[in-house]
């Protein structure tokens, strides 16, 4: 007989600790729904169990015409802004992306019985499931802790999910298998006292080797690459890595870190994070905001001296003593794939989706998740196939798949036509067709344009036409982001997008910014950049005109990124420049709605007034030339000449803040001194440039560039200053378009009198 | 079964079959359109949120509209499309007064979809599948399948009048499903008559 809840029905069943971290955030909900806890504590609470915001959760949305409430019942809040009953989105950690068929099936559950029977695979090989129910959530915890997964810090500011290669134990060029170690990371940091005081959030990966993509550690906040030294292992340690706006490669830390080292390290890099990084200004309190402020030697440094100060702890070694060196047994003996029949299909998705181990005999089937979703019934199905052919060996990735580990060879037809059963068997794995997305506007509350339904159109588009398409644009990489924050890891793709919007006659417009060129090879090794917005609808054929130009003028087994830094930044522009342009609305509305959306695009208040009118077409006009500017200073760095880039960057800030200016003062000179003081007392320290969720971090970018200006800028200066002007403008935009809404609110406009009339 | 020993499960969803059956080139885009006109003209019970496009699932939700206590889906499950019905977070209702409550929502949800420009699909009344999405209240056991179906039937009797209803239970080969039964009525009504049965 089953218990009357499932606390009662689990009792005994969970870790203690965990069972009892569950029932004191259940009473923490129960203390916020009755009003007894501040609503931002409680936030903070939330979202350290894994329990995030999501769109529409200020309980209201624009359906196409207007902004309407939603009409949820009238109780506390759950975090500022946030209505208690609109739906969340939970995410589940799993570190290194190892997971089991039972703790499968319980997922699959739980996404049947509080969400939407989807569960959605991340970019950091989480689970997360959508529109559920923040009540709901501790029950959800008690069900995942009984099969030893825990929610705890998956969001908030604290130790992310440590992801790792997910061919850690069976890849051909790594050093070792350094899935037991993330393991020993996450489970060592955890709680722990020493990262609980952060001022953002730190995401850890590990790496087996240095030149594939593996791990990515180069653009994580703390990476660690497999190494041997004098039959010793241990790990090359880097830190200050990120993408988000402002992308920063890792710096090395330590060039080798004994694997007993490893866990106190990390401590300590912790500890000196948790004292001296940035804790009010969340724009800047990335570790490798205070990698770069301090230097890499000076962190350093730090870092040596804290270690001596702590406290020595069992843990940090006690995880070598009976640490497994492989994850998981084969179900079945070792055997090739043999001559028999192959099923229809079973080739072209053995040639993309299938890794052949290092253990003979062995091989990875790789499952290509269309946008990293799969249902209820097939997570279960999925279950059963690992348990007959690949045992507990499966792996989340961070390109949204699934990867069965150990399978047999010789099983492989059996186990393609089995998957294929339950739609689980499309070709194509981390090629063109498996376009990586982040939730975007579907879901995520800082989206501007829809990753998603681009991702699945270009799926879509590019699945049908994939037989036909040469290997070199097989072998492409496409991600896409909602937004500026990167969790599509559009740097890292060959072709990357992120969304943003335009102004055109009075109406916004989806877009995106291309960025092209990342390295995903090197562990993620160096950034694209951004050549030019499109509008969202025209994404698919600037696609093609990328392609065909690349398949027809690529030499010899030119890869993209030397292609394109080949063709300069000029000639790729001049390639999507016939895209950019978008048609009235007259001639074309679709250009005026979002992939998958029939509502036309809106980021706020659509309504203009005539004289607002006269205001876009004068910031319209100015802004062209921050962004030629901007433009201009990508070329500079192609060129190897990072000083005149640096400085057209700024300068670049500087139009942009200008053109905002003489939307109310047109007589501002172009002193840098003017323009600075101008925008700051009109735009800035009034908090009008403020984005609502960035709040001042992009002006912060022209602020510290005027009182700071760079001596000798390196490659690395001139890159970053190039992504600052670009999302300073891309907030200029953001903030012309609050002041239209607002004139047009107020009923017009009145041009502030020139200060020499 | 007394009401008060009745399982109230918090979570249950119906699902009317499209008749006939569409072939594989079924284009579902114009359900996006359809379910946010409902969205704006408020044309379907329930507080309405969004609508998520699962188009790219094979066998997936599809089309979904997403509301705060039900959703409603062009659901593509075991390859059969349909309209699925979720009714979520119900408190202390038994599970025959929540599957009354999803029938007329989903009943609702078809005459609405029926009367719309959008004719892809035509659903029918004369199979359905009920999930009792709580496995804890109803399990997936024998006995759950006794007690649903002691709950069901008088219900059935209530919207399908004289027609005859068969009810199977569905998920019975795989204990790890959710309770799922299967209905089966000869000469239905049509959705509006259910509709109209219910409400009476
Ligand atoms: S990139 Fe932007 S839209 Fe996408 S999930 Fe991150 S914050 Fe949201």
């Amino acid at each position: 007989m089953p218990g009357q809840t499932w606390k009662e029905e689990l009792s005994g069943r969970t870790d203690p600790q965990w069972e009892e971290e569950i029932d004191i955030f259940e009473g923490q909900v129960e203390l916020r729904r009755t009003g007894k806890i501040d609503e931002k504590v409680f936030a903070e609470t939330r979202l350290r169990r894994g329990v995030y915001g999501q769109r529409y959760d200020n309980g209201k949305r624009h359906d196409g015409f207007a902004e309407q409430p939603l009409a949820f019942a009238d109780k506390p809040t759950k975090g500022p802004d946030t209505v208690w009953d609109a739906p969340g989105m939970v995410r589940i950690k799993i570190p290194f992306g190892g997971v089991s068929p039972e703790q499968l099936e319980v997922m699959a559950d739980l996404a049947e019985e509080y969400s939407d029977a989807i569960l959605h695979i991340t970019t950091r090989q989480d689970v997360q499931l959508h529109y559920v129910h923040i009540e709901d959530a501790p029950d959800l915890m008690r069900r995942l802790a009984a099969v030893g997964i825990t929610t705890r810090e998956a969001c908030g500011n604290s130790v992310r999910n440590v992801t790792a290669c997910p061919l850690a134990g069976v890849c051909h060029t790594e050093a070792f298998d350094v899935s037991p170690y993330a393991q020993a990371l996450m489970t060592f940091l955890l709680g722990h006292p020493d990262v609980q005081d952060f001022g953002r959030k730190f995401k850890p990966a590990f790496s087996g080797c240095e030149h594939e993509a593996c791990g990515l550690v180069q653009m994580h906040d703390g990476g660690f690459v497999a190494r041997m030294k004098d039959g010793k292992r241990g790990f090359k340690v880097v830190v200050g890595g990120g993408l988000g706006p402002v992308p920063h490669q890792a710096q090395v830390l330590s060039e080798f870190t004994p694997e007993e080292e490893l866990l106190p390290e990390i401590q300590a890099v912790a500890r000196v994070f948790a004292r001296l990084g940035e804790k009010k200004n969340r724009g800047r309190a990335r570790i490798k905001f205070l990698v770069a402020k301090l230097g890499i030697e000076e962190f350093r440094r730090l870092v040596v001296e804290e270690r001596t100060t702590l406290p020595h702890d069992d843990r940090w070694t006690a995880f070598l003593n009976d640490m497994p060196h492989t994850r998981g047994e084969p179900v079945r003996e070792p055997a090739v794939l043999n001559g028999g029949a192959r099923p229809h299909g079973f080739d072209a998705w053995y040639a993309t989706n299938v890794y052949r181990q290092r253990q003979e005999g062995y091989a990875v089937a790789m499952l290509n998740l269309p946008l990293g979703d799969l249902t209820s019934d097939q997570t279960r199905k999925l279950a059963d196939l690992s348990r007959e052919y690949a045992g507990d060996n499966l792996r989340t990735t961070v390109e949204q798949n699934i990867a069965l580990r150990f399978v047999r060879e010789s099983d492989l037809p059996a186990l393609y036509e089995a998957l294929d059963a339950v739609g689980l068997a499309a070709a194509g794995a981390t090629t063109i067709v498996d376009v990586t997305s982040c939730p975007g506007t579907d879901t995520c509350k800082l989206g501007i344009a829809a990753s998603r339904g681009l991702a699945g159109e270009l799926r879509k588009r590019l699945s049908e036409k994939s037989a036909q398409l040469p290997q070199a644009i097989k072998d492409l990489k496409i991600k896409v982001s909602g937004c500026f924050n990167s969790c599509g890891q559009h740097h890292v793709a060959d072709i990357g997008f992120y969304g943003n919007s335009r102004k055109i006659e009075g109406r916004t417009v989806p877009h995106f910014q291309v960025i092209l060129g990342g390295q995903w090879q090197n562990n993620g090794g160096s950034y694209g950049l951004a050549v030019g917005s499109v509008p969202s609808k025209a994404i698919p054929d600037t696609i093609d005109a990328l392609t065909d130009a690349y398949a027809q003028g690529r030499e010899g087994d030119e890869r993209f990124q030397d292609w394109t830094a080949r063709m300069g930044k000029r000639s790729i522009r001049e390639l999507i420049k016939p895209f950019m342009p978008v048609p009235s609305y007259a001639d074309d509305t679709a250009y005026y709605s979002d992939w998958s959306d029939v509502r036309e695009f809106t980021i706020g208040d659509l309504g203009v007034g005539e004289c607002a009118g006269e205001v876009v077409s004068l910031f319209g006009i100015e802004v062209v030339k921050a962004e030629s500017q901007a433009f201009d200073a990508q070329i500079s760095i192609d060129d190897g000449d990072y000083e005149t880039a640096e400085d057209l960057a700024y300068r670049a800030m500087l139009s942009s803040a200008r053109a905002l200016v003489r939307t109310e003062y047109i007589d501002v000179t172009e002193e840098p001194d003017d323009i600075v003081k101008e925008w700051k007392n009109r735009f800035f320290d009034n908090e009008r440039f403020f984005d609502k969720y960035a709040k001042g971090k992009f002006g912060q970018y022209l602020i510290d560039r005027y009182a700071n200006p760079v001596a000798s800028a390196t490659r690395d200066d001139a890159s970053r200053r190039v992504e600052e002007s670009q999302l300073f403008i891309e907030a200029s935009h953001a903030c012309e378009a609050r002041v239209v809404a607002e004139v047009a609110a107020a009923g017009g406009i009145e041009l502030e009198p020139s200060a020499n009339a | 079964m007394s009401q008060q020993d009745s399982p109230q499960p918090r979570r249950v969803s119906v699902k009317f079959f499209a008749n006939p059956q569409p072939g594989a080139a079924l284009d579902l885009a114009p359900y996006i359109g359809l379910f946010h006109q409902f969205i704006q003209e408020k044309s379907v019970e329930g507080l309405l949120i969004d609508v998520a496009d699962y188009t790219h699932v094979p066998d997936g939700p599809g089309i979904l509209l997403v509301g705060h206590d039900v959703d409603y889906g062009i659901d593509l499950a075991g390859g059969r499309a349909g309209l699925l019905t979720v009714r979520k977070r119900i408190e202390g209702s038994s599970f025959a007064e929540a599957l009354r409550d999803t029938l007329v929502k989903s009943t609702g949800a078809i005459a609405a979809i029926h009367g719309s420009d959008v004719d892809q699909l035509q659903f029918a009344t004369d199979a359905l599948e009920i999930q009792c999405r709580d496995r804890l209240a109803l399990p997936n056991t024998a006995g759950g399948f006794d007690a649903a179906s002691a709950a069901l039937a008088p219900l059935l009797a209530e919207a399908f009048g004289d027609a005859k209803t068969d009810i199977t239970n569905d998920a019975a080969d795989d204990a790890r499903s959710p309770l799922t039964l299967r209905v089966v009525a000869q000469s239905p009504p049509d959705a509006v008559a259910l509709l109209a049965n219910l409400r009476s």
